[in-house]
């Protein structure tokens, strides 16, 4: 097949689209005739022939007029990565991809720029083989060896076809199909993970002398039931103390304990290796795929089994997947399907290693893991009362959740003539969480817990119809038109359950099941449902491959709006002009140059089905006292905390079933309509020098209208005053810049010329919130009313700035600032009133990147290659949680970072360390922020191709090695406390350093 | 239909006809749809939910939680240098630190957020009850034949919320069935005494609708409602300076009402559930210590309580509609208990309790010249004190909530009992506590949770606003006899305390006796003026109703917080004594005119556009 027959048949399904890719990208090779190996180390030489899906249709690269990615998937085909988005981190201009170290976790994505923040929904759309997947947090169910393609599309124009969800960008991903002959592929890659924490915690010697300084800073007497001081002044005072006395209870053979119990030895524990490993990821994918003149089919068998660096956590991935199509009737009619079923478990330690690293650092040295008496070691007095992380990690090893999902889609197409091709498809997305989690409670040091079970269920279910109908045509020689229309229909239904119980008579996991309690059984569930219908149109016009033009209507109803503003209508307009393809053109050294402009418009609905309606709901059944936000906005729905309940003892019967009442959820609003956003593009794509140099250039501006934000309404309004409101005007303006360079060295004596091939984006991203409603703009950084977030990012963090350490009892004094201390932070006096008030905060920065890169430096000889990407982001602040460890009085019974050792004091006036305090003082919000300023080695790749006259005789085709190393070096500014400032610390799992060794055969 | 529409609507007919053409389905969804597992508006607001509605709005009382607890041992007993908030340091919940020191109190500091829970948990009690009096006004009596009593119970939980709000903010904005929910209501848009007014008015609806006595218990009925207003007038009629919250005037009318109505709950008082008149009249119980038993919940000296529940299946965790209120308070180490410490009684308070020789209250007790009340000192079987001090306080050395095993989880073990005994000593309020083994008490994680009601207006403080009132406006034996009826109560309850465990034990510190208690009566030359008595009454609030809660309100109504709370360089007052024995008080400082109010959160002066006047001081 040639592939402007390709482009003619490609039609409407992605699927079968990505069979046309395929087989493109084979007729490719063959006519360039490098070897297969070489092809995988350098990819597709001239990209204008590459096929982009540009929605229910494809273009070659070349005719296409949006900003759409291309990913090349060669660049992160080692990676031992769980989700492919992960292994996409830094590669694609103005996407920013965040990410943990967490085996299972999922990835969040931002299309260019921030989106709305925290005002609203941000999240691309995912298209996989043309079937829209309901979660919207990345592609972790996806096995990555069976991604034949993602494209991005970051325009509106581009992404406009897909116009009901497309606001944000959409991801187009395609999957493998048959090619060639008759191939058993296998993969396989083993992994070794290593973390560091960012703070080292004190040991419990040093806790004792952080705890003294702490205490004579706050004016208190140092000495309680875990610490004795001998001091050289009566009172204790700054002089010190001669000696210590750990533990404040001592047996009978003079051994000391935290409890007077005489259970906890007083201990010198390190929790942080207590409960790591070094952690082991083992994958492989076996993949069977053949291809004869009328059918295609791929299936594929994938293994995914990674340990996280929190002992026992683990994750575990199943995959299989089958697509395959036939054509009958001389290729009129199509029919084929692409199927995923998969699993994924996960167990507790795995989902919970984040606190349970916390808990690590946050736990004091001096509880030992095991109690004398053959229980756990726990809290005493002058220690928090959470848990201690090896009882949580073995507590959480054997709770497995399982996680289920089916995805794909049958297809047919027909084309009763040249040129016209009608386009069926019905596919789903199914998807069935388990989850359990039994907590065993019990004694553990003093703090007595009861045990609890909790178990859910949810299942979620799209099924998504798509119909459309293509002609193209060329006419009068020169003018090519490609004309679509179509109709989409996507209907949605979830229901959840869940139970929880306590009091089991043992806690071995094979008897923990909700028939077994005996106390305290309750039981909850919800459900929601959706409806999206579509009718869309598509025209591409091009005269001679110079002037390309292309115009896209759509009219998308949702059932989340009223009647009266149930459709929204949504049209883009794109044009390119191929300038070296006009006669005047006579630059040779110029292979080609485009201008693109696109302007379009999409709609968001992304709010709670329920935004239309006033909706009440009976909150007999409330969530644990645990669920504690201080905001009833941040935790809007039904059933949320236990002090929201409407249920009362109007009896006095102190038990039993209670009479109970309703609570306002939320004011409706009976006027909500879409959301717009419309985009202006510009850009340039360019080949020069023998096409070894490429590259493209996007400006854009953003603006998102009419955004679907919930009010923070005066809390004297009450439960559920809250609503869904369209309102403000939020802009994301910026550039994005992508280029490459191939060139074959030639070294004299050597056979093979050394092959190198550098890549990079850049890209720049500003966020500008241009108006607000009032109700919506108070809520968010800023006094509410001098200073508010508009004009600034949404971003913005807004408080206290710091100005240093106070260094003299004079500065203290002059100061104004409440709970000023010598050693103590200084608050910036930004008014200079010679106080402290509130209206010394201001806007201190914001959290955006103000750019965001990644480069490629890839080198190939003979059989050898050699690949290192870095990327990294200018600008931006991160939150930097463990400064709390700095600040005793913020978890008295906490312990701290061993940075406080060298803390200022009026004898060590050089540290920018505050001196530690027990009062709790007004502390600057600045001081919690560092630059987020980075640069990471990625990725560093050797591979080694086994060449194909040594394979020739093992029947082998395909056989390459490699060795892989993840985040293994991250440059930062030196001030940085962070090792890793991509990752917010304390809220979710460090990046590990990863070290990889695999391989990839085709027999 | 204009010529694009006309486009638009023939293109989805096209699309259409030729997707059936290819039998492909097209979906069968409905674009028309009602949100999933909630009730509309219609569904609700029907008279058959109208008692639903009532109920919602009840079920406020107890929606609370130990960081912001409807039985106000944070703000009432703190702050009021009755006990200390204990715990695991000041770091574990520093607001309760701020509040004992009343230090960066001040929407200057971060994350002070139990004042800002407090007034978004109250507003959303009031709306429950605008939601429910908009309905229940729109229906009549012949369609909801409990139109009225409703009505009256309704407008009772405003006034009670609103009263909450008023002696915690002071300056708030009202609320009510007929306010527009947009646009902002200043918290100045009312003077202090005005906001007064609107909340007696409601208890005064309130009395209007309400019947004697109720069949359930737990709702309010007329006396219930007649005691808030006293309450509410007595308040009132302390009229203060808006700029420094110094009393400026005593309105005596408002204190001749107090007595009327006081005197009306004597004569006529009635509690709930009674068939007929005669059976259930307001009372003191004979002996003080059944006001703090779970078995006695709604006894006849109970007139408005919350009602708690637990195994109600309501919350995962058996604790249920109980008491997070005081989840943190049970004592900790081997006590037999486990979480959390907090709420503890200061020395001052204790000591507050040693008698002289007739039985009457120490005059000067600050501990630069009595020797403290305590375990290590050996005084229990030498000194005498009023038996209320254990009635409120377990001690070392004595038996925890009238517990007659006398084992280790029975006599308290001093610092083994205690979270962090080095800061905060190892004192135990035991008035919101029950026994480890009563059926009413569940574990919840880690928390211990009864079905114990929480008492919020009982007889004898009612019986305490009269004397006051008569004191003030100089009438009747200025509240004696009503001082002496409680003290002779008191001197009456010894039944359950009179177990020393060390008894037998000569050598023992506190052995070879048992404890002393006494109660004197106060002889009529105590009472001959308003400032004796007033003196005498203040300080039979605090040993009667110590540790309940409202001793804080007290101060402030009285204007005396600052002359009583002080500086830790005041001898004589609780910071300047209470300093010397818990140095962690060192940065304690009453600031007068600013600290007897919270401050109105800033956040929603933000929200309000400024509209909202933030409380003077801060």
């Amino acid at each position: 097949m040639k592939l402007s027959e390709a482009k003619i048949a490609a039609l409407c399904c992605a699927a079968t689209i990505a069979w046309v890719q395929g087989t493109a990208q084979a007729d490719t090779a063959a006519s360039t005739g490098p070897s297969p190996a070489a092809e995988a180390q350098a990819g597709p030489e001239n990209s204008l022939e590459e096929i982009v899906v540009t929605g229910y249709t494809t273009e070659k690269k070349k005719d296409v007029v949006g900003a759409i990615s291309l990913v090349d998937l060669k660049e992160t085909e080692d990676k031992p990565v769980g989700s492919i988005m992960q292994a996409l981190q830094g590669e694609i201009p103005g996407v920013q991809i965040n990410t943990d170290g967490n085996p299972g976790a999922g990835t969040s994505v931002l299309i260019r720029g921030q989106g709305l923040g925290p005002l609203g929904f941000n999240a691309p759309l995912y298209i996989v083989d043309g079937v829209p997947l309901n979660v919207n947090t990345g592609l972790e169910e996806l096995n990555p060896d069976d991604i034949a393609s993602i494209q991005v599309l970051r325009d509106a124009a581009s992404a406009s076809i897909y116009g009901a969800r497309a606001a944000n960008g959409v991801i187009v991903i395609t999957t493998k199909k048959g090619t060639g002959h008759m191939e058993l592929t296998v993969t396989a890659r083993e992994s070794y993970q290593d973390y560091q924490s960012d703070i080292t915690p004190l040991n419990t010697a040093q806790r004792a002398q952080v705890w003294y300084t702490a205490s004579i800073n706050a004016g208190l007497p140092p000495n309680n039931s875990l610490y004795s001081y001998t001091c050289k002044s009566n009172p204790c005072g700054a002089s010190g103390y001669s000696n210590v006395v750990i533990g404040g209870f001592v047996g009978p053979n003079g051994q000391r304990y935290i409890d007077p119990g005489l259970t906890q030895p007083v201990s010198d524990t390190n929790w942080f290796n207590a409960v790591t490993q070094q952690a082991k990821i083992k994958e492989t994918t076996v993949a069977l795929s053949n291809a004869t003149d009328d059918s295609h089919f791929y299936s594929s068998f994938g293994f995914h089994d990674a340990q996280g660096v929190v002992d026992f956590s683990e994750m575990k991935r199943t995959t299989f997947r089958i697509n395959s199509d036939h054509s009958l009737y001389d290729g009129k009619l199509t029919l084929g399907e692409n199927l995923l079923l998969q699993q994924e478990l996960q167990n507790q330690d795995n989902a919970n290693a984040a606190g349970i690293l916390n808990q690590a650092l946050e736990t004091q040295s001096i509880i030992p893991i095991y109690n004398t008496a053959g229980g756990y070691g726990g809290p005493a007095a002058g220690t928090t009362d959470h848990n201690q992380p090896v009882y949580l990690d073995q507590s959480g090893r054997y709770d497995v959740s399982k996680f289920n999902k089916v995805l794909g889609n049958i297809y047919g197409d027909l084309k009763p003539i040249d040129g016209l091709t009608i386009h069926s498809s019905v596919g789903t997305d199914y998807s069935q969480q388990y989850y359990r989690n039994y907590f065993p409670g019990g004694q553990q040091g003093n703090v007595l817990q009861a045990d609890n079970l909790n178990t859910s269920y949810v299942y979620t279910q799209s099924e998504t119809v798509t119909d459309t109908i293509d002609y193209k045509h060329t006419f009068w020689t020169h003018n090519n038109l490609d004309f679509l229309v179509g109709y989409e229909n996507i209907d949605y239904t979830t229901e959840n359950f869940n139970a929880s119980g306590s009091g089991f008579a043992s806690p071995v996991q094979t008897y923990t099941f909700q028939s077994e309690a005996t106390a305290d059984v309750t039981a909850a569930g919800s459900g929601d449902a959706w409806t999206l219908r579509s009718y869309f149109t598509n025209l591409n016009y091009d005269y001679d491959g110079k002037y390309l033009v292309a115009l896209t209507l759509r009219d998308d109803g949702s059932s989340r709006f009223g009647s009266n503003n149930r459709y929204g209508y949504f049209p883009s307009f794109a044009a390119g002009w191929r300038i070296s393809q006009e006669d005047w053109f006579k630059l040779n050294w110029v292979n080609d140059l485009k201008l693109r402009v696109s302007d379009g418009a999409n709609g968001s609905q992304e709010i709670p089905t329920y935004g239309g309606s006033t909706i009440y709901s009976p909150q007999y059944s409330t969530t644990s006292l645990f669920a504690n936000p201080v905001n009833t906005t941040t935790c809007p729905g039904p059933n949320c905390q236990q002090e929201m309940g409407t249920a009362y003892d109007i009896n006095g019967a102190n038990t039993g079933t209670l009479p109970s009442g309703f609570a306002k959820v939320s004011t409706g609003n009976p006027n909500l309509k879409w959301e717009t956003s419309r985009q202006i593009n510009f850009g340039f794509d360019w080949l020069l020098f023998d096409s070894s140099f490429d590259g493209a250039f996007d400006v854009y501006s953003k603006r998102t209208s009419n955004i679907l934000t919930t009010t923070v309404p005066l809390s004297v309004y009450g439960e559920g005053a809250e609503q869904i409101v369209n309102g403000g005007t939020v802009d994301n303006d910026g550039w994005e810049f992508a280029m490459g360079w191939r060139h074959n060295f030639q070294i004299p004596h050597l056979q093979s010329p050394i092959k190198l091939h550098l890549s990079g984006n850049f890209s720049h991203a500003v966020n500008t919130v241009k108006s607000l409603p009032a109700d919506v703009v108070s809520a968010y950084p800023g006094n509410g009313t001098t200073q508010t977030v508009l004009g600034r990012s949404i971003n913005s963090l807004f408080g206290y700035s710091s100005c240093g350490i106070f260094t003299s009892a004079a500065e203290v004094a002059s100061s104004g600032q409440p709970g000023a201390y010598l050693g103590g932070l200084k608050i910036c006096d930004t008014n200079h009133d010679g106080k402290i008030t509130s209206a010394d905060q201001s806007f201190f920065g914001s959290t955006d990147p103000k750019y965001l890169y990644g480069f490629h430096i890839d080198t190939s000889f003979q059989d050898w290659a050699f690949n290192m990407f870095w990327s990294g982001q200018i600008g931006g602040l991160v939150n930097n949680a463990w400064a709390n460890y700095l600040f005793p009085a913020n978890n008295t019974g906490a312990n701290f970072s061993n940075q406080l050792l060298n803390a200022w004091s009026p004898t060590n006036t050089h540290s920018n360390i505050p001196a530690p305090t027990l009062n709790s003082v007004l502390l600057p919000a600045s001081y919690f922020y560092e630059s987020a300023t980075y640069l990471k080695l990625r990725n560093l790749t050797i591979g080694y191709t086994v060449p194909d006259e040594a394979l020739a005789k093992i029947h082998v085709s395909k056989l390459r090695f490699f060795l892989e190393g993840s985040n293994l070096l991250i440059i930062k500014p030196h001030s940085t406390m962070l090792r890793d400032p991509e990752v917010v610390p304390g809220a979710s799992f460090p990046i590990p350093k990863t070290y990889t060794l695999g391989l990839n055969g085709s027999f | 239909m204009n010529a694009f529409t006309r486009i638009r609507v023939l293109g989805k007919g096209l699309v259409m006809a030729a997707a059936a053409s290819i039998v492909v389905a097209c979906g069968s969804g409905s674009l028309s749809k009602t949100p999933d597992g909630y009730l509309t508006a219609a569904q609700v607001e029907t008279p058959a939910n109208l008692d639903a509605l009532v109920i919602a709005a009840y079920s406020w009382l107890g929606n609370d939680h130990y960081t912001d607890p409807n039985f106000f041992w944070p703000t009432g007993n703190i702050r009021a240098g009755d006990a200390h908030k204990g715990g695991n340091g000041p770091g574990d919940v520093s607001d309760y630190d701020y509040f004992t020191k009343f230090y960066t109190v001040t929407p200057v500091s971060a994350g002070l957020d139990v004042p800002d829970r407090y007034w978004i948990r109250w507003y959303d009690g009031i709306n429950r009850v605008n939601s429910a009096l908009t309905i229940v006004n729109g229906v009549t009596t012949a369609t909801y034949p409990n139109k009225t009593t409703r009505t009256g119970e309704l407008h009772f939980l405003r006034g009670v919320f609103y009263f909450w709000l008023k002696i915690h903010f002071n300056q708030i904005p009202w609320i009510d069935e007929n306010t527009p929910l947009t646009g902002v209501v200043s918290n100045v848009a009312l003077t202090s005494q005005q906001l007064w007014a609107n909340i007696a008015t409601e208890f005064q609806t309130a009395m209007a609708d309400l019947p004697k006595t109720q069949p359930q218990v737990g709702r309010a009925n007329f006396y219930a409602a007649e005691a808030y207003l006293a309450k509410t007038l007595l308040y009132s009629a302390y009229v203060q300076d808006p700029s420094n919250h110094t009393v400026t005037s005593i309105d005596k009318s408002m204190l001749s009402q107090v007595v009327t109505l006081v005197t009306d709950i004597e004569n006529n008082g009635m509690t709930n559930g009674a068939t007929d008149g005669s059976t259930a009249r307001v009372a003191l119980l004979p002996d003080y210590s059944d006001n703090f038993d779970p078995a006695n919940d709604n006894n006849p000296e109970s007139l408005f309580a919350i009602q708690r529940s637990v195994n109600d299946n309501s919350a995962p965790g058996n604790g249920g509609r109980g008491t997070y209120a005081s989840a943190l308070n049970y004592p900790v180490g081997d006590s037999g208990f486990g979480c959390c410490g907090f709420h503890i009684p200061s020395t001052d308070f204790v000591n507050n309790f040693k008698v002289d020789d007739n039985g009457l209250p120490v005059e000067v007790w600050n501990g630069s010249l009595l020797t403290d009340y305590t375990y290590e000192n050996g005084n229990y079987t030498t000194v005498a004190v009023d038996p209320r001090l254990d009635h409120s306080t377990n001690i070392h050395g004595k038996p925890f909530k009238y517990c007659t095993d006398a084992g280790p989880t029975c006599i308290h073990d001093g610092a083994n009992w205690a979270r962090d005994p080095s800061l905060y000593g190892s004192n135990i309020g035991t008035k919101d506590l029950v026994l480890r083994d009563c059926s009413c008490l569940v574990l919840n994680g880690p928390f211990f949770i009864s079905s114990m009601n929480t008492v919020l207006i009982r007889f004898a403080d009612v019986e305490l606003f009269k004397a006051e009132a008569l004191a003030q406006l100089g009438q009747g034996d200025l509240g004696r006899s009503i001082v002496n009826t409680l003290r002779a109560r008191a001197a009456a309850s010894t039944a359950k305390l009179n177990t020393n465990p060390f008894a037998a034990d000569a050598a023992h510190p506190n052995g070879g006796a048992v404890f002393l208690y006494s109660v004197g009566q106060y002889p009529a030359s105590a009472f001959d003026n308003t400032a004796d008595a007033m003196k005498i009454i203040m300080r039979e609030r605090r040993l009667e109703l110590g540790l309940e809660g409202f001793r804080f309100f007290d101060l402030v109504r009285w204007g005396v917080a600052g002359a009583t709370l002080g500086t830790v360089t005041t001898p004589g007052t609780y910071f300047g004594d209470e300093v010397l024995r818990r140095p962690y008080l060192n940065d304690a400082k009453f600031t007068p005119g600013r600290d007897e109010y919270l401050p109105i959160s800033q956040t929603e002066i933000n929200l309000s556009g400024g509209v909202y006047v933030q409380n003077p001081g801060y």
